[in-house]
């Protein structure tokens, strides 16, 4: 069944949930039901089908310049990489789903990488003499080989050439590491396809209760990468001062993407909040008599999005105290966002979690 | 009916347990199918409580707490319960359950703080928790005579970091050692964290064994555990170090023999997020549960073969307590909800939902 065809079908309620009668009660079973069909046919699934285009393109890409390397095949392998990276960034946030199958979420990308095991890793993987880096190879790898980290460091070295040179099968590797990102990007798209009743048809399975139970699951996807934006993608490399920072510990400095992947997720969370049809999480909001709240939040992505627009990315190495300030208002910023989701949660009786966020 | 004339209603009926009217009759029948849950709980404006509630959704009692709590432990004999602050933890509440009211708020020994679990000697006169000691990095299980007022009366070393959930079979101690050395929270030597399961003498507190992983598994953190009637643990763990398909998440030691991981096929382990949050033995014995909040599941093993059973989803669910047939649990959720499980089928039906209520890990059935 087609989404414009679903979406027909249950639009006949519509009036029911905008209209007075249900102003300041939890949004409806069928309004959760209406937003979760939304959020996983029109958010969900589109995103994971463009980060497994861009990373089969990355694939193609990254074998030419194995094919035949030069400058124009290495910087469309880079550019590829960059494109592949961003789409991911654009889904990053969602915790839930086929990205977990086999652990894929953190072998996607294994970041921050506290102790240096994924150069550990890639050493040991560059002088590796078993046979092919296949399947089976990537079914028993260290998931710090598996993904976008692993292929950054190999394809965003500046001696490129020299390690060639140097380790014979290095080409191999990064074409081989390419191809498990296009397979697992591949696979987290196509099992969508029965994956996605346990949401859409959430209060009619064994799954979920409730169509709200899947709607909180959905929601943290909304929430809860704000902290993650913040503190890891941010604080992390500022430190406590210009003078402690360091642009290395950014989430992707060797490709100097670290600022984009920001605006990436950025975008994605807004497009979470504001972009589904017919039903958006500020459409709920407004339906609850919440409509300054919901209005604040989009306001605060969009001043959040233009401040990112005016921020170059660093150079990897200590901040200037400017670019320093800078990125500790956007923190700043990301925190007042984070703290207005966390209200609008409560005014939409949604629970993230308890046991699950904080437990011993 | 409020709360308070709820509470005072159902003191009377326990003061008169015989009386002879038709009301008496039908609450007694009522209590019989609706066992009494213990669970600390959280409000959504962050008020910590202990909460006494019928699995049917009645609250008989909720006692507010000086901070979040853990571990509710069930001293029957005196009909008391004592609910241990959570780690880094500085007080213990005891609580008349018979009663309903409060009995004692006991603090912690200058320099130490809980971990947030107790335990009874064999006798009863003892209160043992796993403490957090001044002086060096190990733990320590302390004494305290339930009978002089929980006074100290000695304190034993727990035999690894970090200690957590301990467990009486007989004369023995039976200590999860996290292997976590913490600063308030944070978690200070993962890198060269040595969790431990040991097995001590209470008497002697010489430690009659230790179980460890491989040192490849070095960073899954013991810390839940409970006990079938042959002493055998079943043991919940938090993996803390790169995630990989194979961590041990979920184990069990027999008394003399090697800590063995249970079964948890593939796709389930993977959703899992490397956490499991209680670990629960049924009233026959030979089921097990763990649950995994972050995972949203509730697993089960028959016992006595080592073999998976199956899961089923409870959405942030942690708490788990024993029913009173074979295979049978309540587990509690910080969404509010309770349910009642089998292990057998992994049938989920649930029995109360008050969303404002958060129930924290760990619950226990009064019955």
């Amino acid at each position: 069944m087609n989404i414009a065809k679903q979406i027909t079908r249950r639009v006949w309620w519509l009036p029911l949930v905008m209209s007075a009668g249900v102003l300041n009660a939890a949004p409806s079973d069928e309004a959760w039901s209406v937003w979760n069909e939304a959020a996983i046919d029109q958010h969900v699934i589109p995103r994971y089908q463009t980060l497994a285009e861009q990373s089969a393109a990355m694939q193609s890409a990254v074998a030419g310049y194995c094919k035949a390397p030069d400058a124009d095949s290495l910087s469309g392998a880079r550019d590829a990489y960059v494109e592949a990276m961003l789409a991911w960034q654009g889904i990053q946030h969602v915790n839930f789903g086929t990205v977990l199958y086999l652990m894929r979420d953190s072998a996607m990308q294994f970041w921050p990488d506290r102790k240096n095991v994924g150069r550990r890793q890639l050493r040991a993987a560059l002088s590796y003499s078993g046979g092919a880096y296949d399947e089976e190879y990537f079914r028993d790898a260290s998931i710090s080989v598996k993904g976008f980290p692993a292929l950054e460091s190999l394809l965003f070295d500046e001696a490129i050439a020299d390690k060639r040179e140097k380790f014979p099968r290095y080409c191999e590797l990064m074409t081989a590491i390419a191809g498990n990102i296009a397979q697992m990007t591949d696979s987290i798209a196509v099992q969508w396809d029965d994956a996605r009743s346990q949401y859409t048809d959430a209060g009619h399975n064994t799954f979920f209760e409730e169509p709200a139970d899947a709607s909180a699951q959905i929601l943290k996807s909304l929430v809860e990468p704000l902290e993650v934006l913040r503190d890891t993608k941010i604080l992390r490399a500022l430190d406590e001062s210009a003078a402690e920072s360091n642009w290395k510990r950014s989430e992707s400095w060797r490709s100097g993407i670290s600022v984009a992947n920001l605006s990436a997720n950025v975008a994605a969370l807004e497009a979470l909040y504001q972009g589904t049809k017919p039903l958006s999480v500020k459409g709920l909001l407004e339906a609850q008599d919440q409509t300054a709240l919901a209005v604040a939040i989009s306001d605060q992505f969009a001043q959040i999005r233009a401040h990112l627009k005016t921020i170059a990315e660093p150079q990897a190495g200590p901040l200037s105290e400017a670019q320093w300030q800078d990125l500790n208002a956007l923190a700043g910023q990301i925190r007042d966002l984070n703290e207005q989701l966390d209200e609008a949660m409560l005014a939409l009786g949604i629970n993230l979690g308890f046991n699950s966020r904080d437990g011993d | 009916m409020t709360e308070i004339n709820r509470r005072r209603f159902l003191g009377i009926l326990t003061a008169l347990p015989l009386a002879p009217y038709c009301a008496t009759a039908t609450a007694a029948a009522a209590a019989a199918e609706a066992p009494r849950l213990a669970s600390a709980v959280s409000s959504d404006d962050g008020v910590h409580s202990l909460l006494i509630r019928r699995a049917d959704g009645q609250t008989l009692f909720q006692h507010p707490l000086p901070a979040r709590a853990h571990q509710v432990l069930v001293d029957a004999p005196r009909q008391r319960l004592v609910v241990v602050s959570r780690r880094p933890g500085y007080s213990l509440e005891v609580i008349d359950y018979r009663e309903l009211k409060a009995l004692k708020r006991i603090a912690v020994t200058e320099g130490g703080s809980f971990y947030g679990h107790a335990e009874l000697s064999a006798d009863g006169r003892y209160l043992m928790t796993t403490e957090a000691s001044a002086a060096d990095d190990e733990g320590r299980v302390v004494f305290r005579d339930v009978e002089d007022d929980y006074r100290v009366v000695r304190e034993i070393r727990s035999g690894g970091v970090g200690p957590h959930e301990l467990r009486r079979f007989g004369d023995t101690l039976i200590v999860a050692n996290g292997g976590i050395r913490t600063e308030g929270r944070e978690k200070t030597n993962l890198d060269t964290m040595q969790p431990s399961l040991v097995r001590l003498d209470i008497a002697s507190g010489e430690i009659r064994e230790t179980h460890r992983f491989d040192e490849t598994f070095h960073q899954a953190s013991i810390r839940h555990i409970d006990l079938t009637p042959d002493g055998a643990v079943l043991v919940a763990m938090q993996y803390e170090g790169t995630p990989r398909p194979d961590t041990p998440l979920a184990a069990i030691q027999r008394p003399g023999e090697a800590m063995t991981t249970l079964p948890i096929p593939a796709g389930v382990h993977a959703q899992l997020r490397q956490y499991c949050g209680s670990a629960c033995v049924d009233s026959s014995g030979r089921y097990g549960a763990i649950s995994a909040p972050r995972g949203n599941q509730m697993m089960f093993w028959d016992l006595q073969e080592a073999r998976y059973l199956g899961q089923c989803m409870v959405l942030d669910g942690c708490g788990l307590a024993r029913g009173q047939a074979a295979g049978e649990f309540y587990a509690s959720s910080g969404v509010g909800r309770v349910y009642r499980l089998k292990a057998q089928t992994q049938a989920r039906e649930r029995i109360d939902k008050t969303p404002s209520l958060h129930w924290d890990n760990h619950m226990v059935n009064l019955a």
